[in-house]
Parts: C-alpha cells; sequence; structure tokens
C-alpha cells in the first residue's frame, strides 16, 4: 500500500475503530511492561553519571518526554496539512485530539528540566536556545486547543488551529538543532545524532524503555481520545441537520 | 558528594502525576462521550 492508499482507507472512521480496537488494549499493555521496565532500569539497573551522579536518572523521563513532545507535534503538523489539503476527517480530528497529549509531554519536557538543571547548572531556568524554543512550542500547544475551541463552528477552528500548527512547525527544527546553532548551556545531542550515541549502553538500555513506553502510552491515548472525537462528532451530526 | 534525592524524587511523581492525570482525563472523556452516545 502506498502513503495514498493508507490515508484513503482510514478517511473512514469505521476502519478505525476497528483498528483501535484491538491497537488500544495491545499498547495499553506494552506501555505498561515497558515503563515499569524502564522505572526498574533507570533506578535499579544502571549507574550513576561519573560527573551528574545520580541526579542522571532524571534523563529516563526528560528526554523521552522532549522526544515525545517534538513527534506529536510533528505529527500534529502533518495531519493539518492533510486536512487541509485532502479534507481528511481523521486527520482533522486527530490534531484535536492529541494536543493535550503533546502538551503533557512538553510540560514534563520543562519541568524535569528544570528539576535536572538546578542542582547540574544553578539554575531552575535559561533563556537560552532550547529551552526557550521548547516553552514556544508549550506555547503553541495551548494556543492551538485555545484557537479550536474558541470558534462556534468547529470547522472553521480545526480550519484555523491547523493554520497554526503548519506555521509553528518551523519551530521543530529550530528546537532541533538551536544546540548546534546557538551556544547553549543546554547539551547537543547524544542519541538522534549522526553517527553512534555518545551514551553508555547501561544508560541507553533505560532509555529506550521509557521512550518505548511514552510512545506506546501516546498510541493508546490517541486512540483512545481520537475515538472520542469521531463519537463526539457523529452525535454533533446528529444535533444539527445539514 | 550532595544528596539529590528530592529533585530525582520531584522529577518522577510530576511525571507519574501529569501522565496520570491525562490518562484519567482521556478515559472519563471516553466515558462521557459514550454514555451520552448510547
Amino acid at each position: 500500500l502506498n502513503t495514498a492508499a493508507i490515508l484513503s482507507r482510514y478517511a473512514n472512521p469505521g476502519r478505525f475503530l476497528a483498528l483501535a480496537k484491538w491497537l488500544l488494549p495491545v499498547s495499553s499493555g506494552v506501555a505498561a511492561l515497558s515503563l515499569a521496565a524502564g522505572v526498574y532500569a533507570a533506578f535499579f539497573a544502571s549507574p550513576p553519571d561519573y560527573q551528574q551522579g545520580e541526579t542522571v536518572r532524571i534523563m529516563y523521563i526528560h528526554v523521552p518526554a522532549a522526544w515525545m513532545a517534538l513527534f506529536v507535534y510533528s505529527t500534529m503538523a502533518i495531519a493539518a496539512l492533510v486536512g487541509l489539503v485532502w479534507k481528511h476527517v481523521l486527520a482533522e480530528l486527530y490534531a484535536k485530539a492529541v494536543a493535550p497529549v503533546g502538551a503533557a509531554f512538553t510540560f514534563v519536557c520543562l519541568t524535569t528540566g528544570s528539576l535536572w538543571g538546578r542542582p547540574m547548572w544553578g539554575a531552575w531556568w535559561v533563556w537560552d536556545a532550547r529551552l526557550t524554543s521548547v516553552l514556544i512550542l508549550f506555547f503553541l500547544y495551548i494556543g492551538y486547543m485555545a484557537l479550536v475551541d474558541a470558534f462556534d463552528d468547529e470547522q472553521r477552528g480545526l480550519n484555523a488551529g491547523a493554520g497554526l500548527l503548519l506555521i509553528g512547525a518551523v519551530n521543530i527544527p529550530i528546537i532541533k538543532f538551536s544546540v548546534d546553532w546557538f551556544n547553549t548551556l543546554h547539551q547537543p545531542a547524544s542519541i538522534m545524532r549522526l553517527g553512534a550515541p555518545t551514551i553508555d549502553h547501561a544508560m541507553l538500555a533505560p532509555l529506550l524503555l521509557m521512550a518505548l513506553g511514552f510512545n506506546a502510552l501516546f498510541v493508546s491515548l490517541a486512540c483512545l481520545r481520537l475515538r472520542t472525537e469521531i463519537t463526539l462528532r457523529k452525535r454533533r451530526s446528529r444535533e444539527v441537520p445539514a | 558528594v550532595k544528596d539529590y534525592t528530592a529533585y530525582i524524587a520531584a522529577a518522577y511523581i510530576l511525571t507519574a502525576v501529569v501522565l496520570g492525570a491525562l490518562v484519567l482525563q482521556s478515559l472519563w472523556r471516553a466515558r462521557a462521550a459514550g454514555k451520552d452516545d448510547a
């Protein structure tokens, strides 16, 4: 199947609901297992860092949360484009459904980063390029949610929100490369980089387990919330005869 | 070596609270929508 075929196949909410029926329990199970294993590995099966000591354990939630913050926004921006261009119903509802999930991951990224920064940098917050661009990402999530809900006509809200998502997408490469382009207090990439990861295997394993857990949790929440949005839209279309 | 347990505990507890609240809100909203739809 090519991309267009997959897109048109899942433009039908019925097909998505059938997919979500088995995907939701599977992803929830994977999330529970990998998060439990990840937390165990983060505390009991990985060493303290030679410079940062025990505080490195904050990395196992901070870094996966940051990956999810960027990933969720990227999927929302793609969905916004697909929704605007092809009037794909699920794509339009998808962005609305997962926005709070992306905002939550961004909030976790910012706050755990702050809790890590205080003991290691001596500051809860610095206005450097990485931290500021992630804060802007958080505001984009909040702004999107507010904008979509600000219209009486749901479709107009979704269209306006899609516009904001597409404009805000310029922030994604800025976040990713901010640590290379600017002189920041934040360290550059250790994993998502050209060449091998610079992190030790003993620390990479819990990090990847937590990342798998966060991804699976996201899939579960996306299925659940998108299903709710479909139900609500069906009800609204019954209430207001076309 | 300084003890940073409070920072680590705060980070994990805060994450659990935020993500837990999101899961509960998603379940509650799904339940409410399902009820109304029935």
